[in-house]
């Protein structure tokens, strides 16, 4: 294995020490490791061809068009107790109850700026904030309805934030996706544990969106807006679409008139109330953004400013999950809750800081470099991974342009023992976890999230788009270890079957044979 | 609905049936040519023509060869109307609709895709291409039988359907335009080349069965025009489809309250020339043109069609 040194210390989810496993953890380790390497690479067989037929899969950007690919599935599930999944659960809506605040703050007064607790050029240099929002009333004041934020474990196992989700986050179609495959997999091992369940998020979503529309229609027009077919997220935008049975459009299919948004239909034009968008900020609205955008809809944000249609999220969300102002969001939660925060952040150099930047160029080595308008694990430094020469090109970048960079201590990530086919064994991969938050009048999580997989051996990075994977989350409703019952075990007494069934063609041949004879 | 998924259920219902009717012939045609006499000239030009692709061939291939044409109509990259080519645009327009496909329609098609979107020459080299055009065929069965099953019966269907029925109305008349041009006459054994000619026709529409049910004589050119264009009974003869499709544009101009007229009239005015029979006049004796007349009529209905559902302006 070739995992760095640093691995050894992570925290691991399953086993508290090489020999014992963790008590939730008993009933699923004991009957997997009886199940045999062949019937369990039998099902994993199943579970793969399942996805492709049914076509789950993201795009991959770079390829010549577009290359379609599933996302590994590791078909262990992690396990999260029902009280950590409380805790979380209250530090996530406190958290982005502080931000809902914090942009509402941004787009108004700036109280919090004027007060000092953000510096103002922080804020003013960022390209995620959207002056154009400025004087908008969103409906709640709710500027991000749907939150994904990427909590890992440290080294102690405790869960810390690693980063906001605020724009447009992915995946949940996957937490969907990975409960239906368990359950058709294992459905008998799923059965022994009292799992909560995740199916009723689409119904949630389209009870959020409903409540966003303006007209105060019985039946708002809702629409999920994609980029296309092209998009690596395609198939969830589509996926939540059908689940809710909302239209599914692109900016082609939209216009503004009159303010007002419309789609273009075979019966004529018909107005569209609520818009959950799946589109960038940048490419929203050619009109109000980037004017080389094809993707959009001109006008649209005119629309927005006139009340005449409702975006999830809200453009300019993104500037609280910058993650230049990702630091400052223990402190959001101070100013406006004045509560101390129940998730803590992972400790963050930014390089727009004076004294950090020092301490950044000065231990690059033990840092992970990330820039601020990046996602998807791109433009990334690993520093105790990377070579001298490599940590050397990299703070070149850095020097040029501070601002840009963050850099975070390598926090070793939990692991969780995940399949390998070459060896036919579990090895211990890093996990972290999206949980989704939505956020309306009231702010609802379905539990547990997307656990994602770094699936290369020893890589820290769990993002699809750099070979990681994803498992089934299951939140227990009771940690009571008793109820998790191994069933598998139960013998069943079927009564014996008789000997010797007659075979009634036979004899009634042979009855007819006789009859001749006599 | 939405313009852009209207035209994409239509283009999916074309692409589909395109393939099937491509495979049908293909096969077909590479088992005919097997079994033909030795001095029988193999004929692959048509299928060139019937698929109105012969001026693209000519790009890539410098002659037409029983090895060439197969490979361009199977799996040629740059034949959008290859089986490989028709299928991958499907599934294209599949994926773009998957929130309103039923998902054991998208399914269908995407497994499908995974049989058929990736063959290569080896392919032939092997002596797959009868399984291909098996697989072909059957897949667009498999999908338009679960679409039968579950597609609910609102627009999207009748988008659909319009689609297909359209291009099998335009695949049949352009064989038949092809394969009455120029009718086998004299040779030694006259009547061992008729029926080679004549079946291939009935094989590459799944008429020669039915035909055969229908009249058990011989296979005579007269008949096997007349049914094939005018068979009320038949699924794939011109009039029934082209009688299904007018149906089913007034269904559709009576759901979206949309003229559409001018494209009934149309469609009745291509519907009573084959009733009474005018095109078959000519054809016997080797005059096509009004066969491509009709079916160039086709392709301008379905412009018309294009122009009223699928490009409308609004704003």
């Amino acid at each position: 294995m070739t995992a760095v040194s640093f691995t050894h210390q992570a925290f691991n989810e399953v086993y508290s020490t090489p020999e014992n496993v963790r008590g939730h953890y008993h009933v699923l380790m004991d009957q997997l490791s009886k199940l045999g390497v062949q019937e369990f690479e039998r099902r994993a067989g199943l579970s793969d061809l399942s996805f492709r037929n049914q076509g789950i899969t993201f795009t991959v950007y770079g390829d010549a068009q577009g290359t379609e690919r599933t996302i590994p599935f590791d078909m262990l599930p992690r396990i999260i107790l029902a009280q950590e999944w409380d805790t979380l659960e209250r530090g996530l809506k406190q958290r982005v109850k502080a931000i809902n605040m914090f942009l509402q703050d941004l787009y108004g007064p700036q109280k919090i700026l004027k007060d000092r607790k953000i510096p103002y050029d922080l804020i003013h240099s960022s390209p995620n904030f959207r002056r154009e929002m400025f004087g908008i009333q969103v409906p709640y004041g709710v500027y991000t309805h749907v939150v994904g934020s990427d909590l890992i474990r440290d080294e102690q196992g405790q869960y810390r934030v690693l980063e906001d989700n605020l724009r447009c986050p992915s995946g949940v179609s996957y937490v969907l996706a990975n409960r239906t495959a368990m359950t058709r997999i294992f459905p008998r091992l799923f059965s022994q544990y009292r799992v909560r369940p995740v199916q009723h998020y689409t119904t949630a979503l389209l009870e959020l969106l409903r409540s966003l529309s303006l007209r105060h229609l019985e039946e708002p027009t809702i629409v999920v807006l994609s980029p296309g077919i092209y998009n690596s997220a395609y198939f969830e935008h589509a996926f939540l679409a059908q689940q809710m049975g909302v239209e599914l459009v692109e900016g082609r299919d939209l216009f503004v008139s009159e303010s007002k948004v419309f789609m273009r239909t075979t019966h004529g034009r018909k107005q569209v109330d609520v818009i959950y968008r799946r589109i960038d900020d940048d490419f929203l609205d050619p009109a109000a953004f980037r004017p080389d955008s094809a993707l959009g809809v001109a006008g649209l944000m005119q629309a927005v400013r006139a009340g005449n249609v409702a975006l999830a999220n809200a453009p300019g969300a993104g500037i609280a999950d910058d993650k230049a102002v990702y630091p400052y969001v223990p402190e959001m939660i101070r100013y406006y809750l004045s509560e101390e925060p129940i998730l803590e952040n992972v400790q963050t150099y930014s390089g727009a800081k004076n004294q950090d930047l020092v301490y950044m160029l000065e231990h690059a080595h033990e840092l992970v470099f990330k820039p601020v308008g990046e996602s998807g694990g791109y433009g990334m430094l690993i520093g105790p991974q990377s070579s001298k020469q490599e940590v050397q090109d990299y703070l070149q970048k850095v020097r040029a342009n501070p601002r840009n960079f963050i850099a975070q201590p390598t926090i070793s990530l939990s692991v969780h023992p995940s399949y390998y086919k070459d060896t036919g064994n579990f090895e211990p991969c890093h996990i972290d976890l999206r949980p989704f938050i939505l956020v309306g009048q009231e702010t609802t999580l379905i539990p547990g999230g997307l656990t994602r997989v770094a699936l290369k051996r020893g890589s820290l990075v769990v993002n699809s788009s750099q070979g990681g994977g994803s498992k089934d989350t299951w939140v227990l409703e009771d940690d009571d270890v008793l109820y998790q019952q191994n069933l598998m075990e139960t013998p069943v007494n079927l009564p014996e079957f008789e000997e010797h069934q007659p075979d009634l063609a036979l004899e009634a041949i042979k009855m007819a044979q006789e009859a001749q004879q006599q | 609905m939405l313009s852009r998924l209207a035209e994409n259920l239509f283009w999916m219902g074309r692409y589909i049936e395109r393939a099937e009717n491509t495979a049908r012939l293909l096969d077909v045609n590479y088992h005919s040519t097997l079994e033909a006499p030795k001095w029988f000239p193999v004929r692959w030009e048509p299928l060139l023509r019937i698929t109105t692709s012969q001026e693209q061939y000519f790009e890539h291939f410098p002659e037409v060869t029983p090895y060439n044409v197969p490979v361009w109509l199977a799996i040629h990259p740059h034949n959008h109307s290859s089986i490989r080519g028709c299928i991958t645009t499907a599934r294209e327009n599949a994926r773009s609709l998957r929130d309103r496909l039923p998902s054991e329609m998208w399914e269908t098609i995407n497994r499908e895709y995974f049989k058929l979107g990736f063959a290569t020459q080896d392919l032939i080299n092997e002596d797959g291409l009868h399984n291909y055009c098996i697989t072909a065929r059957d897949a667009s069965h498999l999908f338009f039988g679960i679409a039968e099953a579950t597609l609910p019966r609102d627009e999207g269907w009748l988008f659909l359907q319009a689609g297909r029925l359209l291009e099998r109305a335009d695949s049949v008349l352009r064989m038949l335009a092809e394969y009455y041009q120029d009718i086998p006459t004299s040779a030694q054994n006259q009547v061992e080349i008729q029926n080679h000619h004549w079946m291939a026709v009935l094989k590459s529409v799944s008429a020669y069965e039915a035909y055969r049910k229908q009249y058990q004589s011989r296979l005579e050119p007269a008949r096997i025009a007349a049914f094939l264009l005018q068979s009320h009974t038949f699924p794939r003869s011109v009039i029934f489809n082209l009688q299904t499709l007018k149906t089913l544009l007034e269904e559709l101009a009576d759901i979206t309250q949309h003229n559409s007229r001018e494209i009934s009239r149309k469609l009745g005015w291509l519907i009573a020339q084959l009733d009474y029979g005018v095109p078959l006049d000519g054809l016997m004796v080797g005059d096509t043109r009004a066969l491509k007349d009709m079916a160039n009529s086709l392709w301008k209905i379905s412009d018309d069609m294009g122009r009223l559902y699928f490009m409308a302006r609004y704003a």
